[in-house]
């Protein structure tokens, strides 16, 4: 504001044709305002410049986790009648809190939409990302890095029952409602095109839109990964007029990610997501988990429970951080049933997210 | 004041000096600040390991656009991606100009119209369009437009003329290319006849016949082709082919909202200013119209406009820029524009954000420019006819 104060006054006697003396006296009023503000500018860069120290440090400092998470995905990541988030990727930020800072609800939770969580997470304004993102080559070898698949799905097709579609084979020719810049736009144009059949691709800006146009019947099948579809068409008001196709026409692996570089807080939600699926295959639950914690013999529990070991100190967190982690939301298998469960409206199938010893892909790490 | 001064600092230039040291100053620093921000954008990508360039416009685009004016297909390429999304963005924005400068004159005159319900329901129309969000106005023509529509299985049917809630289907001419040689040929034929016209016609108003002679001949000759020269093409109807009509002429409900949605909003500017350009003109003009027997409609059309014009360009200008870039909001109703494509599925794919963000803001700014362009040339050629 100076800078516009000091070159106003010298043209008003521009005007005024004024004596040369006072200029002399202006210009270095003039000299010491210019170097004012380039030293202020140089400052203010200085600034900006970000200062990097490890990000599991920096949030056990702040005492508190930045999650960015789906905005609205029933079962997943949505909102209950009172308020409160709900669903099987919150249930997954609580076991990180409760995992590295010992309590299952210091977290901030942000719903970002697609385009912006990436960003978000390379520029730092997000520790965490639980969303609903596809592990694929070009994201994890770019900016960000995934910690390991909790959700293991395809894309499929939700249909209108009454259309006389049974298979994906039949849409030959349809219109299809999907999200852009989305894995599945791709993958639908690559399936139509292998197939030599005609399509026509609406590419809305998120699932929400998709949705309430398939809904008005501007098209004849949205299409995304199966359990997206199973959660938004939760908002349809005659959810039992649609079906989803059986078929899925790709590979869907779904979990948490960090920024590229953050190795440490990567190793803490990768084992903390890890340690959920070990309780299943151990049969660990929130009710059973503080007598096995006393009398468990068993050395591979002992172990994960931080009775004996040092797991917690390997990864830079406390003794009892897979403890926590359980505690607070209990083991895969219990947060799967009480969000995605038969018992719940969206009913999903275990299917390919059983454990591996019960015909499905899910596997921890070992606990060494 | 007699002092004796070199012939290069005269007092005046003197008097300038410290101006000029300030502005280069400033220049030097929006430079330096310019090459800081690039050299920190970069170091910034190499960091996150984001290759920046424009080779990725070569390669396979692998996603599919709905609209397309020109050949889309397997193989082809980001750019021509980006072609058919920017003749999408043109289209649209060329017809919701159209639409809304008309829709604003129609409107402006009502409001001055002696009929009080008339003018109420012009004012209220301005009113109403005018204070509602545009995307608000988007979402409700293109969700209202899909839900009073039927199913395709229920379309209403006219003829070749097929309407559902996938668009409106029209029969559509194919040229052949002789087809078109002919059509060009004729258009030039047509063009030259009115030129002549125009050219030759005397004081009275009137044109000798021997214009009239040369005129005819240039007109029949060209009929006599259209007529004997053989087929130009033929007309492709749409047909009902599994889920939806094909062929022929589409237009879409993504594109009929987006219009409706750009060309009401910005018809209530427009209104207002072709309203202001109206009323700075004296009403004696008008009174001097109905003296010399001109009827309402013919006084407006031919006294009050076109001066009206002259006050109303430069900030109809204005206007018609903020049509073009209010169709950047296609892509919350899957209208394949520039924005939806490259800003919305390409930056995703490719990662190149960049690049893809010069590329629309390059494309907005042409078009822009282009357009104020137009209208500063028709504005001048106005006001030399105008004689003032």
């Amino acid at each position: 504001m100076t800078l516009f104060k000091i070159i106003k006054p010298s043209d008003e006697r521009l005007l005024m044709n004024s004596k040369p003396e006072i200029n002399t006296m202006k210009t270095s009023h003039l000299v010491k305002s210019i170097l004012k503000a380039l030293t202020m500018s140089l400052l203010s860069l200085g600034l900006v410049v970000q200062v990097y120290a490890d990000r599991l440090d920096d949030i056990k400092k702040r005492g508190s986790l930045i999650i960015g998470i789906a905005p609205n995905s029933p079962g997943f990541s949505s909102t209950d009648n009172q308020g409160n988030r709900v669903g099987f990727d919150i249930d997954l930020t609580k076991a990180i809190s409760a995992a590295i800072l010992g309590d299952p609800n210091k977290t901030q939770l942000r719903p970002v939409k697609g385009k912006q969580a990436f960003p978000s997470l390379r520029a730092g304004t997000l520790d965490v990302l639980v969303h609903r993102f596809t592990w694929t080559l070009s994201r994890d070898a770019g900016s960000l890095n995934y910690t390991r698949v909790m959700n293991f799905d395809g894309q499929g097709f939700l249909i209108r029952k009454d259309l006389g579609v049974k298979k994906i084979a039949d849409l030959n020719g349809a219109v299809l409602c999907v999200s852009q810049g989305s894995t599945s736009e791709m993958n639908v144009t690559d399936y139509f095109r292998k197939n030599g059949f005609t399509f026509e691709l609406l590419a809305f800006q998120n699932n929400e839109q998709a949705l309430t146009a398939y809904g008005a019947k501007r098209c004849d099948a949205m299409t995304t990964d199966s359990f997206g579809l199973a959660a938004h068409s939760q908002k349809l008001p005659d959810r039992s007029q649609h079906m989803i196709l059986p078929e899925r026409i790709s590979k869907e692996p779904i979990g948490p990610l960090v920024a590229h570089g953050e190795d440490r807080l990567g190793d803490a939600v990768r084992w903390t997501l890890n340690a959920l699926i070990a309780a299943e295959e151990m049969g660990i639950t929130q009710a059973n988990i503080d007598s096995l914690k006393k009398t468990s013999r068993n050395p591979e529990i002992k172990r994960l429970l931080g009775v004996s070991g040092n797991m917690g100190a390997k990864l830079g967190l406390s003794k009892d951080w897979s403890y926590n982690a359980i505690k607070a939301v209990g083991n895969y298998g219990e947060i799967w049933n009480r969000n995605l469960g038969p018992d719940t409206p969206l009913g999903l199938d275990r299917g390919l997210n059983a454990l591996w010893n019960e015909g499905g892909l899910m596997m921890s790490m070992p606990f060494r | 004041m007699s002092m004796r001064r070199n012939a290069l600092l005269t007092p005046k230039r003197r008097e300038q000096i410290p101006a000029l040291i300030f502005q280069v100053a400033i220049i030097l620093l929006l430079v330096w600040i310019g090459w800081k921000m690039v050299l920190n954008a970069q170091s910034n990508l190499e960091r996150l390991g984001i290759s920046a360039g424009f080779g990725f416009l070569t390669s396979d685009a692998g996603f599919d656009i709905s609209q397309k004016l020109i050949d889309f297909q397997e193989g082809s390429s980001y750019l021509q991606a980006m072609i058919a999304a920017y003749l999408n963005t043109i289209v649209l924005a060329l017809s919701g100009i159209l639409l809304c400068s008309v829709l604003g004159l129609i409107v402006a005159f009502t409001r001055f119209s002696k009929n009080p319900v008339l003018s109420l329901v012009a004012e209220l129309y301005v009113e109403t369009f005018r204070n509602i969000p545009l995307l608000l106005q988007i979402f409700f023509w293109y969700f209202g437009v899909i839900a009073s529509l039927p199913s395709v299985r229920n379309s209403h049917i006219l003829g070749s003329v097929v309407l559902n809630n996938r668009g409106l289907f029209l029969p559509a001419f194919q040229f052949t290319f002789f087809g078109v040689l002919v059509s060009a040929g004729l258009l030039i034929c047509v063009v030259a006849a009115i030129i002549i016209l125009y050219r030759k016609k005397t004081t009275y108003g009137r044109v000798d016949r021997k214009t009239w002679i040369w005129v005819l001949i240039v007109l029949s000759a060209s009929l006599a082709i259209l007529l004997f020269g053989g087929p130009l093409g033929k007309w492709e109807l749409p047909v009902l082919s599994g889920f939806t009509y094909r062929g022929g002429l589409t237009i879409r409900p993504e594109f009929v909202a987006m219009l409706a949605g750009l060309s009401v909003y910005n018809s209530t500017f427009m209104s207002e200013i072709f309203r202001s350009g109206i009323i700075s003109i004296s009403k004696g003009q008008h009174e001097a119209a109905e003296t010399v027997g001109l009827s309402g409609i013919k006084s407006n059309l031919l006294i009050v406009l076109p001066q009206a014009l002259r006050v109303a360009i430069p900030p109809a200008g204005g206007q018609l820029q903020i049509v073009i870039k209010a169709s950047s909001l296609s892509a919350a109703i899957a209208y394949p524009d520039i924005m939806s494509v490259i800003g919305g599925t390409i930056i995703t794919q490719t990662s190149q954000a960049i690049e893809c963000m010069f590329i629309i803001m390059g494309l907005f700014l042409a078009t822009n420019l282009t357009l104020t362009w137009l209208l500063n040339t028709y504005n001048g050629f106005i006001m030399r006819r105008g004689g003032r």
